[in-house]
């Protein structure tokens, strides 16, 4: 897509005010190697800067807002801490011996 | 009740895509260009047809970088409910104007889609609902079939053929036969030198080879067909009574 069409895609279809638009390729880095030592790519990919027309602003919203947990993730969350810690707890050695690990000494 | 709540989003965004299209056709036609001028005949196009259109009574959304994002109540969710992708049987029902508007609609949708998707990939969170893009794939693929297929009809009709371009079956060098559509040139082919290199026979050694790639393709035939016949029996064996059922109709 080019610099124009850009500019007429977003007037047209989405109905927003384009003052101006640049354009610039990103090269994909391909410097990692996979199990048979082949080089990857990442694919190129095009950036667009579009300024608005008309004084508009515009703020990228954030659509990961944190929200209440329902009662499922909240037993399922207390559920897995408590395992952690029962775990945690088995590891430990005894008490009585200093907690130490049991494989030393006798 | 996801399939009518996706029904209902898909109309929302459908009737909106009306007025929109409505609204766009009027600004043009005075010439100017400007918010204050598109509100003002949003409101002039609400007022005829709302005696035709009873049961549709949306706005639009004003500022249109807004349709880059899904309703600002899913946003966080972690899944996000919508109905199925539109069925090719579905589609052939409708005019080519509402064809023409689902597109775009779905375009939309699709665009929302990757913006959600890439942003869940910046901030490494799980995309909610990653289903709904290949919904949206399918049916955009669906709509595509469909309007081929009015064209070809309508080639067939007013000139007689199938294809936009003439061209016929030929061998490559290597025996296999492909369809290759004519091209247009501004010198007849036998001064072309690009052309003249290109070989559309096969000389008799490689009759040894078209043997072995048939002899290929029917072991892989074969194989496919022997593969779900013992898929078959696998399930007749596991659900009896279902073969049972299916034996008796």
């Amino acid at each position: 897509m080019t610099k124009v069409d850009i500019k007429n895609y977003l007037e047209k279809i989405y109905n927003v005010p384009v003052a101006a638009v640049r354009t610039r390729i990103q090269y994909g880095a391909n410097n990692k190697r996979n199990h048979r030592n082949q080089r990857v790519k990442k694919p190129d990919y095009k950036v667009a800067y579009v300024q608005l027309g008309q004084g508009q602003t515009f703020q990228f919203p954030n659509l990961f807002p944190e929200k209440e947990q329902d009662t499922e993730t909240r037993s399922f969350d207390d559920f897995r801490s408590k395992y952690m810690e029962r775990e945690k707890q088995r590891q430990k050695g005894d008490p009585r011996r200093g907690g130490v690990p049991d494989w030393f000494g006798l | 009740m996801a399939a009518a709540m996706g029904i209902g989003a898909l109309c929302w965004r459908f009737s909106g895509a009306l007025r929109l299209s409505g609204v766009r056709l009027g600004s043009t036609a005075a010439g100017l260009s400007g918010l204050t001028l598109n509100l003002f005949h949003k409101n002039l196009a609400k007022v005829e047809p709302l005696h035709q259109l009873k049961f549709l009574h949306t706005t639009l959304s004003r500022k249109g970088l807004e349709e880059f994002f899904d309703d600002p109540r899913n946003w966080g969710e972690k899944t996000v409910k919508s109905g199925d992708a539109w069925n090719i049987k579905q589609l052939r029902g409708k005019s080519s104007e509402d064809l023409h508007k689902l597109w775009y609609v779905l375009l939309k949708e699709k665009n929302m889609l990757l913006t959600l998707e890439q942003e869940s990939k910046r901030q490494l969170r799980p995309m909610p609902s990653p289903e709904r893009l290949k919904k949206v794939e399918k049916s955009m693929k669906n709509i595509d079939l469909v309007v081929r297929e009015r064209e070809i009809a309508l080639r067939l009709l007013q000139t007689g053929h199938e294809k936009p371009v003439p061209g016929e079956w030929r061998h490559d060098f290597l025996g296999r036969t492909y369809w290759y559509s004519y091209k247009e040139w501004p010198i007849p082919w036998y001064l072309n030198k690009k052309y003249k290199k290109r070989k559309f026979y096969y000389l008799p050694h490689v009759n040894h080879f078209i043997r072995l790639r048939l002899e290929k393709s029917l072991r892989r035939r074969a194989r496919r067909q022997n593969l779900e016949r013992m898929r078959q029996k696998v399930l007749e064996r596991k659900f009896p009574h279902l073969a049972v059922k299916s034996q008796s109709q």
